[in-house]
């Protein structure tokens, strides 16, 4: 059912077996799979149905680092950012689990093999209508063509798959049942202000909400479970008397994909898979709901390079360039045999690239390594219900400029040899990091089976505080570069088992 | 900027016009035909026979503009490279010899395994690829 905390009265307390802080795509699939396990849930959601300022407003923080779209990349609404998410996904590779060398701070606790069981039911949440996501080369338009990126090895093909039949609105697909739901309660409009605890910190005892013109609620619950996104954890913690911050690691390593135009790919040949559909991404559109196939850098590749995720996909996209691809002559080089100059297609939103295109842009989805240095804190600044703002300092550090470097010139290289295109990077030169293009906040209570290295333990239970777990992106102790919504789902899933076990327990 | 010695074909004895000219002939069809059939194979944006020395020396000019010892350096080396009898023959033949000396896809191909891979005007190409340009835009 839902509760409109408005509504509610000057003070009234709710007690639960679970109380999970934030009704977006984590807090909601948990929330949902722990009702399937008999337990009485009550879901806190800052805001209401529909967007409202005052409520957004909320979510105001400083940015001392590089420039963040602050106002943005997340929204404080029921359903959560997902309801400006674009339906784009897929797993982590099992590569992205693995510790590696080169990359401080990297390494998950747990491996593929916890997750996978979980992704095919995270798919169904999501409404991913195939929880396979290899890529399968007979499915290639045209047979007795030049290969993909030649013997490399350096870049794989890889699928992003899409919901159908648009972007999955969790908040939207879920409303009907929470209202008839009889263990869930969703309450709207609740703003968690702060995490009451023992003497010892040990235990949260209670959990206070504020609203907004006036009103206060409280919370007791068996479980706590902060699913309010990497910023608003970290936060919420730290305002909270600096909570599972024994070792100082609470909001570090905040991490951020990072979406670069890199520059075009210039098709030079009839058999280019380029000229495949599937290798163009569809500008989106209502009705147009077509899997993406881009390209990824092989475990192998990163291995020898010593470098961080980075996929590619071509699409109609324009990348920042001034001199645009005809600069100084070169376009030139671009005419076909025909004589043609080569152009890039007069596409509309959804439209499917022509087959004839002959340039296309390249978006790549990157990586951002752990950095200690990039984290969340807490400001002077306080909102309208007291609590205090965020601070966002998102750092990058020369490890990510360097990979990006590597990996989009090792892939003009692979494009080379393949002997079909050519590829023209521009803007990575620049230090142009563009931030905040998919908000895939992540990392600040990053999973670890040590304190002193992480904030939860494997399962999302916050070190040294017996009852309190963080779900979401968060827990991410690096976030590799596939979109992180399906992980997000399956670590949920993953953890309503585990919450239900301990409950028993 | 050190340029190609280009002496002017022809002499002043009959039988040396008639060796060089049979040597154009010669030199014409052996060129023509590789190039055709590499072009129909493994055609990219530089290997094109359509592809004029002005378009390549486009990319040569950038070159030197952003980095004049690297194009000057690269042009001569594709200079050392080109045999003698092939410098008499003008323009177009040069173009050509230079052409199917640098764009092989051989040499391409080792070019970009051995990581001789250069970057101009945001363009990745293989060294021998960029050298070709630098070399036409000395000619051109």
């Amino acid at each position: 059912m839902f509760v409109d905390a408005r509504a509610v009265g000057e003070t009234r307390s709710f007690a639960a077996d679970v109380a999970v802080v934030g009704g977006g795509a984590a807090g909601l699939s948990l929330a949902v799979a722990l009702e399937a396990h008999g337990l009485d849930v009550v879901l806190i959601e800052s805001g209401g149905f529909a967007p409202e300022a005052a409520t957004q407003a909320l979510y105001a923080a400083a940015s001392t680092g590089a420039p963040y779209p602050v106002p943005t990349c997340r929204l404080r609404q029921y359903g959560g950012t997902l309801n400006h998410w674009g339906g784009t996904t897929r797993p982590l590779d099992a590569f992205e689990f693995e510790r590696h060398d080169w990359v401080p701070h990297s390494g998950w606790p747990i491996g593929a093999a916890d997750l996978a069981p979980y992704y095919p039911r995270a798919a169904a949440v999501l409404d991913v209508p195939r929880a396979d996501f290899a890529f399968d080369p007979a499915e290639r338009d045209s047979q007795g063509l030049p290969p993909l990126l030649g013997d490399s090895g350096d870049f794989a093909p890889v699928v992003w798959r899409r919901t159908q039949p648009g972007a999955t609105r969790v908040g939207d697909k879920y409303r009907d049942a929470i209202a008839e739901s009889r263990r869930i309660r969703c309450l709207l409009h609740a703003n968690a202000t702060q995490l009451v605890t023992d003497g010892e910190s040990r235990t949260v005892e209670t959990l206070r909400l504020g609203v907004l013109g006036g009103g206060e609620l409280r919370v007791r619950a068996r479980h706590v479970v902060l699913a309010a996104g990497a910023i608003e954890n970290a936060r919420l913690l730290l305002d909270s008397g600096g909570l599972g911050n024994a070792h100082d690691q609470v909001g570090r390593c905040f991490a951020d994909h990072g979406f670069h135009l890199l520059g075009w790919v210039l098709v030079t040949h009839p058999g280019s898979w380029l000229r495949e559909e599937r290798f163009m991404r569809a500008l989106p559109a209502p009705g147009l709901r077509r899997d993406d196939t881009g390209f990824a850098a092989t475990p192998a590749f990163r291995r020898r390079r010593k470098s961080l995720g980075f996929s590619m996909i071509a699409g109609p996209f324009d990348p920042v360039d001034e001199a645009g691809p005809g600069a100084a002559g070169v376009r030139e080089l671009t005419r076909g045999p025909d004589g043609q100059r080569v152009r890039r297609p007069k596409t509309a939103p959804g439209d499917v690239p022509q087959s004839d295109t002959r340039w296309m842009g390249l978006l790549a989805v990157v990586e951002q390594s752990p950095n200690p240095q990039s984290r969340i804190t807490l400001g002077h600044e306080r909102n309208a219900l007291g609590a205090r703002n965020a601070v966002i300092h998102h750092a990058l550090q020369e490890a990510d400029w360097r990979s990006l470097r590597t990996s989009a010139e090792a892939f003009g290289v692979a494009v080379a040899k393949a002997g079909h295109s050519r590829v023209r990077l521009a803007g990575i030169d620049g230090q142009r990091w563009i931030q905040g293009g998919g908000g895939h906040h992540s990392g600040t209570t990053r999973m670890s089976d040590d304190p002193k290295r992480g904030v939860t333990d494997r399962h999302g239970r916050v070190h040294g505080v017996a009852n309190l777990w963080v779900a979401g992106s968060s827990l991410f102790p690096t976030a590799g570069w596939a979109h992180p919504t399906l992980s997000v789902v399956a670590l949920s899933l993953r953890q309503a088992d585990r919450l239900a076990e301990v409950q028993k327990s | 900027m050190p340029r190609i010695a280009t002496p002017t074909p022809g002499g002043s004895s009959a039988r040396r016009n008639f060796l060089l000219g049979t040597l154009r002939v010669a030199a014409g069809l052996a060129l023509l035909r590789p190039t055709a059939a590499h072009a129909a194979r493994t055609p990219g944006p530089l290997a094109r026979p359509d592809l004029s020395t002005r378009r390549i020396a486009g990319l040569g000019e950038r070159l030197a503009r952003e980095d004049r010892p690297t194009a000057e350096r690269l042009a001569r080396e594709v200079a050392a490279e080109l045999p003698l009898w092939l410098r008499l023959a003008g323009t177009r033949r040069r173009m050509q010899a230079a052409r199917r000396l640098c764009l092989d896809p051989r040499r391409v191909a080792a070019d970009l395994d051995a990581g001789r891979v250069l970057r101009v005007d945001g363009w990745i190409l293989a060294r021998s690829e960029v050298a070709l340009a630098a070399w036409a835009h000395q000619q051109t």
